[in-house]
């Protein structure tokens, strides 16, 4: 059983018992490895209807087939869980080394159940798989946990944790690995917080094979080629050498840059926040996750304050949101913003949105200054955002209401209107409004507001591998419909999204075949990522999400863009919802057809509630 | 007639980030890639005014044309 | 005149497909355990740094072996390992000033780079130019890469 180690490792964190056992290969066939097979476990023993900070909800880490391999940026592994922020089911993604190492330690993933009664985490050297306790570890960051737990372990094992911000249930809490890598949406660093885990350590020492060595051997060369032969992903291209932050100026010069917490669609000092501005100024080297040749991973200096050193930057949208979306153009306050974001294990494009949501509430009068501790907390104001982001997730003073994210902050002050969110969960860096497809692809994401469910910003605005007008609402149920079914693939497989830039369905297939020796054709394929979406998709109906859930902020719906190529232009959301869940074959409730359930091999226990 | 010419990402490199230009009338997108020495292949994409068009369009007085390699991120 | 493995740590994003390519080109699975080459990480510093056997011109790890179970290729210059001589004793994993000797108890041999008999997977598989193989003219010319690494790490250390 190649690609696959065949071997889960099961925690019972109530009762400390632990148990290994086999991957259930007909899962795997079904939903492959990543965010599919995960999602599959925990539909199958997780009542989605649950509290998701409760000890009933589940967390498991999994990797994929491909995951360890030196096919290009194998290096991936998803974390699921029912996510707090959104109540949907979370899944997040992390590259690093975390994934590659598990598997190395002979497993495919783990499964967390249930809570302990103290702070545990667990260890991982091959064969010994041990709880132990984590008492003084808690409280530290990021940075001090992975330090002490390989100083107490293996010096060259793997660390993915929590920090305070986990520990002291953030909803928007991050899984960091690696230290600066992070599963970072939706939450479930709360959830691991709301276990008493602290964190998981592993070092393998077992290889990984590959199911059909001249077929992977093919694949991986092919994949390979076209990933460094392409102008965006290969050397010397635009994501090596300015990193994701290129997009900046793009997005700006289309009026398509939210700013001000999107009361706006252009930044005037965009160029300042831009990863040309980054490299000239602040860049000290490229650094990559594992076996990936694209390298867009930042490293930059802080020249200054109480966090001077060399850390990690930011990606474009936490560069993005506490930048334009603060009214921010100072790139070295968004750095430092975004390392605390690191240490104390948060997602830094909620923590972003939320501080500019906040702006807007005190702007418009919403939120009294006594709240804020007698502080002022306005739009470009740049000293304010690492000293929010540390109250965030201290949860000190006013961060304590920060740490809720923007949907439940609004809503205290009586204006969830001004939550730029879809099901409770920030939306990123690209106007719904100016992008039609985007803001599609934005109400209907089973995570809630995510940009890397379905990236159709690649044809809308990029014109990758080929453009269509970002204006109009014409063929985007579809488009949306393709790139949500092919990323659950890629994401299931375990690889970076962004190799999707210059390779598609054939070589991911290719791949997989090669890796796990899957016998599907590259249309059965597609066929289980859309079985994949519509399995999250029954868990957050059988959770209590309808078709209003599917929702955009009234923002994009009801004020219009006020500059640029889009002005006058609002989402016409309502038109192309109604087409996709035709496109999807479900009811007008968003429900999955009878018809759909049986073509997909999938069943419902009861979405009663979705009507 | 003058646009303005805005240059991004590995373009600048060698050239300028923003300058305005003096074309003839009748100048499309192609002239002035062709007058910054930026072939077809190279190319990302163009925006005029902020709208996404072919190398093959004409440009009218006090266009603003951004040139971007290929680029992406997420 | 040899060809040697010349490291540049600079253009290391520390992706280690080197790791990958060099177990998987000797071993067919992948598993950075059994690799010749390992990336050492600085993260503090930003600074990774690929390290591999540097074929010495006068090896310890072949001075120390009693059952001349390591010879070198006056030709090429590779330090060449040769299983079946091996008794396993580790003294040239402890003789290595640069730890780039490791023996593997699973497999029961010792680790160590051969250049891939001239045509190294590392730096096939390299996607930034990090390890390159290239025409030495000297043991000064190998003290001048490893001198490099060292001023690498201290002047990045010094910012």
């Amino acid at each position: 059983m190649k690609g696959y180690t065949g071997k889960l490792i099961r925690v019972d964190l109530t009762n400390k018992t632990i148990k290994t056992e086999k991957l259930n290969m007909n899962y795997a066939k079904d939903y492959f490895g990543g965010r599919g097979l995960g999602s599959k476990y925990l539909y199958e023993e997780v009542d989605p209807t649950i509290d998701a900070l409760s000890p009933e909800n589940k967390l498991i880490f999994m990797t994929g087939p491909v995951t360890g391999t030196y096919a290009t940026c194998a290096g991936r592994f998803n974390v699921v869980a029912k996510a707090p922020l959104t109540g949907t089911i979370g899944a997040a993604n992390s590259g690093g080394y975390f994934g590659p190492e598990l598997k190395f330690a002979g497993y495919d993933g783990i499964i967390f159940e249930g809570k302990s009664n103290t702070p545990v985490y667990l260890h991982i050297n091959d064969d010994l798989v041990e709880i132990k306790d984590a008492s003084h570890l808690w409280g530290k960051n990021v940075f001090e946990t992975t330090d002490m737990l390989l100083a107490e372990n293996e010096d060259d094992a793997k660390v993915a944790c929590i920090g305070p911000a986990g520990e002291k249930l953030v909803l928007f809490a991050a899984i960091m690995n690696d230290r600066d890598r992070a599963a970072g949406r939706s939450g479930l660093g709360a959830v691991m917080g709301s276990k008493n885990l602290k964190a998981v350590v592993v070092k393998g020492t077992n290889g990984i094979g590959v199911a059909n060595a001249m077929q992977f051997n093919k694949a991986a060369q092919d994949a390979r080629e076209k990933v460094l032969a392409n102008g965006v992903t290969g050397k010397n291209g635009g994501l090596q050498t300015y990193g994701t932050e290129v997009l900046v100026n793009i997005l700006n010069e289309m009026h398509a840059l939210p700013t001000n917490n999107w009361q706006s669609s252009r930044f005037e000092d965009a160029e300042k926040i831009s990863g040309e501005y980054l490299v000239e100024k602040y860049l000290v080297k490229n650094k990559a996750c594992f076996a990936c040749p694209i390298g867009c991973g930042r490293v930059v200096k802080i020249p200054d304050g109480k966090y001077k050193g060399i850390v990690a930057g930011p990606e474009y949208e936490a560069g993005w949101s506490y930048g334009a979306s603060c009214g921010i153009n100072d790139i070295n306050e968004i750095d430092k913003a975004n390392h605390v974001c690191n240490m104390l294990g948060m997602d830094p494009i909620t923590m972003g949105a939320t501080i500019a949501c906040a702006m807007e509430l005190y702007e418009k009068g919403y939120l009294p200054k006594e709240d804020l501790g007698g502080e002022e907390l306005v739009f470009g104001d740049a000293q304010s955002i690492m000293k929010w982001t540390e109250k965030a997730g201290y949860r000190e003073g006013f961060g304590d209401i920060l740490a809720l994210g923007s949907y439940r902050m609004a809503e205290k002050y009586g204006h969830p209107e001004f939550s730029m969110t879809v099901k409770k969960q920030e939306m990123p860096a690209y106007d719904g409004r100016a992008i039609q497809g985007m803001g599609l692809s934005y109400a209907t994401s089973n995570r809630g507001g995510c940009h890397v469910r379905g990236y159709v910003t690649s044809t809308e605005v990029l014109g990758i591998p080929m453009k269509t007008d970002p204006l109009t609402t014409e063929g985007k149920a579809g488009l949306v419909k393709l790139f949500q079914d092919l990323t659950a693939v890629v994401d299931s497989s375990d690889i970076c999204l962004f190799t999707t830039f210059a390779i598609g369905l054939p070589e991911v297939s290719n791949l997989l075949r090669g890796t796990a020796g899957i016998e599907m054709t590259d249309e059965e394929i597609l066929k289980a990522g859309e079985r994949i979406w519509n399995l999250e998709k029954i868990f957050n109906l059988e959770a209590g999400l309808t078709r209003e859930d599917d929702y955009l902020p009234p923002r994009l719906l009801k004020e219009p863009v006020t500059s640029g190529p889009s002005k006058g232009k609002v989402t016409e959301l309502e038109v192309m919802l109604n087409e996709y869940y035709a496109a999807r074959g479900w009811d007008e409730y968003g429900v999955p057809t009878d018809d759909k359930l049986e073509e997909l091999g999938l069943e419902m226990k009861s979405a009663q509630a979705a009507y | 007639m003058e646009i303005e010419v805005r240059l991004f990402a590995t373009f600048r490199i060698g050239r300028w980030m923003s300058k305005r230009l003096s074309f003839q009338d009748d100048a499309k997108i192609i002239d002035v890639l062709d007058y910054l020495d930026i072939k077809k292949e190279e190319l990302g994409l163009v925006l005029v005014n902020g709208s996404y068009k072919e190398v093959d369009e004409k440009l009218n007085n006090e266009d603003i044309l951004a040139i971007f390699p290929p680029v992406a991120g997420g | 005149m040899s060809k040697g493995l010349v490291v540049s740590p600079e253009k290391c994003t520390g992706c280690r497909t080197c790791e990958l390519a060099c177990s998987y080109s000797k071993g067919d699975n992948f598993n950075p355990k059994d690799s010749a080459v390992s990336v050492m990480f600085y993260d503090e510093i930003g600074l990774q740094i690929p390290m591999m056997c540097m074929q010495c011109d006068e090896p310890h790890c072949m001075t120390v072996c009693v059952v001349n179970a390591l010879t070198k290729d006056e030709k090429t210059g590779v330090v060449n390992y040769d299983r079946e001589k091996c008794i396993g004793c580790k003294m040239c994993v402890s003789a290595c000033p640069f730890g780039n000797m490791t023996y593997s108890s699973r497999l029961k041999r010792v680790i160590k780079c051969d250049m891939c008999g001239g045509d190294p997977q590392c730096v096939k598989m390299c996607g930034y130019g990090a390890i390159e193989y290239k025409e030495l003219d000297s043991a000064l010319d190998k003290r001048k890469i490893i001198a490099n690494q060292f001023k690498e790490a201290f002047g990045e250390g010094a910012k």
